[in-house]
């Protein structure tokens, strides 16, 4: 028997505890959010202890602004990133079982310099915050995000010795690492923060720049958008963790080095426009990014979605964010936020003031009574856990228009 | 964003494989089912499109990876079962086997990641490398280190 036969025989005892997936579909059902967490209690008083001591140790910069000409070239493209079709894929798994789907295609426009500048120069941050992590510098320079929490910053990675044992492969225009992800390298990670230091959830999408990138010195255009905490933020703090080599039985905060910090304040965040929508449902786009709120008393909870979604300009043209057929999406990022919002961050700037509408076409699913009522969501659940006796399941077509 | 079935496949084939990385890590039951169900709530709520099943499970080793040194860095991290009480539960082919569980998990966690990811998911010295961000020479010295240090038992296994 070889090494690894024996060790995959120690291991293989090891499994997810029983109803470890209920319990993720039960709250992707029922709950809000990841803080609705059963151990929300022991998280939020940990949060809050972390962001005591780290206060401590962060020191804080300011932020700039001016012409940012060179960021909205880079994280938007002035004509060398590429755009890509629709992928149909076909893949069968070891348990023999035929998986087949669509890569969805991307299609990305230029960004004109001078007209990003004028819609969101003004809230575009120069920060220049730096962290060393082995030989690694990695530097914040670029900031630009709505007053929903969506986004786009750049950082750059800096190895004099050329990244060895790190390898980039360019795919799609764009430069991604070996495994797809760029997002932590030497163990340093790039988190958010409100200004007390208490961590926001984003989701982001880190790719890297292939302009202007060299061996030793590499640009990640890191887009993002907000999942859990951004409602309660009055600021946003960006800061470098580096977590270093564990002691897997310390308790410590020492474990973690926090090097630096830059507040953001929101109220330099780029100002959303509200947009109205039937039923109770409403929007609210920027350049940078489009956030949907279900109504008051929402019977779907997380569970509705979009296929087609467009924004519509009043030049007749039109921005495809989703498109069901060919699968197309045209957002850098895209989540389910708090309240049951939904939100996409753009993969190109366009101005608010040109949208005549923004049409979403979808479905959602929830549950109505013996009468044929839609019960909301949060009522349809006993204590988040016990479905009320007497609903039934019911699913609606959703075809939705949202104008100023 | 998966379909509510695409994800329940996704979940049902890796969320072991997430536990088993998370375990490795923390040496926690109660911490590595939460990270579990923190990774396999993210898998839910990405828009992302995986092109091939390798991309989706480097992926999701990336996002626990992730989850683990968040939980990892905090102060407060939960005190639950003693190990030993949850080895008992767990269900070995052979004395042996126990014996090489107990010691892999005796390692320090540097090496037991390694360890997870290059023996029991059989990626090579540079894909490790690639899902922890560290230079493939350092797994290498990783690998040989815990290697040296299995060494005994795994001798003495060879022996029965």
């Amino acid at each position: 028997m070889t090494d690894r036969e024996r060790i995959r025989r120690a291991l293989e005892p090891l499994h997810a505890s029983d109803g470890t997936l209920e319990e993720v579909l039960e709250m992707i059902d029922r709950e809000k959010t990841v803080k609705t967490m059963k151990h929300t209690g022991r998280r939020t008083v940990r949060t809050a202890l972390i962001a005591a001591a780290l206060v401590l140790i962060l020191s804080v910069t300011a932020y700039a602004v001016g012409e940012h000409t060179g960021f909205f070239e880079t994280v938007f493209g002035n004509g060398d990133i590429a755009s890509w079709d629709t992928e149909h894929v076909t893949l069968t798994d070891e348990d023999g079982n035929v998986w087949k789907y669509d890569v969805a295609g991307q299609e990305r426009v230029p960004v004109d310099p001078e007209d990003a500048e004028a819609l969101v120069g003004d809230e575009t941050a120069s920060v220049g915050q730096s962290v060393t992590v082995q030989d690694v510098t990695f530097t914040v320079e670029d900031i630009v995000m709505d007053a929903n929490g969506m986004g786009v910053l750049t950082y750059t990675m800096e190895d004099p010795n050329g990244f060895p044992g790190t390898e980039f492969t360019e795919t799609g225009g764009m430069l991604t690492q070996d495994s797809g992800e760029v997002g932590t390298l030497r163990g340093a990670t790039l988190c958010f923060a409100d200004a007390n230091g208490k961590e926001i959830s984003f989701l982001d999408e880190n790719t890297i720049v292939a302009a202007g990138g060299t061996d030793t010195r590499k640009t990640v255009a890191m887009y993002f958008a907000p999942f859990e905490g951004m409602e309660e933020a009055e600021n946003l703090k960006l800061t470098f963790y580096v977590v270093k080599e564990h002691d897997p039985d310390a308790t410590l905060a020492a474990d973690v080095e926090a090097e630096g910090g830059v507040i953001f304040p929101l109220s330099q965040a780029v100002a959303v426009t509200p947009l109205t929508g039937p039923d109770g449902w409403s929007a609210s786009i920027s350049p940078v990014g489009l956030m949907i709120a279900p109504p008051e008393g929402n019977p779907y909870g997380q569970n509705y979605f979009f296929n087609d979604l467009a924004i519509h300009m009043t030049d007749g043209s039109e921005y495809v964010l989703k498109q069901a057929e060919p699968y197309m999406y045209n957002a850098m990022v895209g989540c389910v936020s708090e309240g049951f919002r939904t939100g996409f961050t753009f993969n190109r700037i366009i101005d608010p003031a040109q949208v005549e509408s923004v049409t979403a076409v979808g479905e959602g699913s929830g549950y109505e009574d013996a009468g044929g009522e839609a019960v909301p969501y949060e009522d349809a659940w006993i204590d988040g856990n016990t479905l009320q006796e007497g609903l039934t399941e019911m699913h609606d077509e959703l075809d939705l228009t949202f104008t100023k | 964003m998966l379909t509510k079935e695409r994800f329940t496949q996704a979940a049902q084939k890796y969320m072991d494989m997430i536990f088993r990385v998370a375990f490795s890590y923390l040496k926690s039951r109660e911490d590595a089912d939460d990270a579990t169900q923190n990774v396999l709530l993210a898998l839910y709520k990405t828009d992302k499109t995986f092109e091939s099943f390798e991309h989706m499970k480097a992926w999701l080793i990336r996002v626990t990876v992730n989850e683990c040194k968040k939980i990892l860095r905090s102060p407060w991290r939960k005190r639950g079962e003693p190990l030993e009480d949850y080895e008992n539960t767990l269900r070995f082919q052979e004395p042996r086997d126990r014996e090489l569980y107990s010691a892999v998990m005796a390692l320090d966690v540097k090496y037991r990641a390694v360890i997870v990811l290059y023996y029991y998911e059989g990626y090579s010295i540079r894909e490790t490398a690639g899902l922890l961000r560290i230079p493939p020479a350092t797994v290498g010295t990783r690998l040989a280190r815990a290697r040296e240090q299995l060494k005994l038992t795994l001798t003495e296994a060879e022996r029965l």
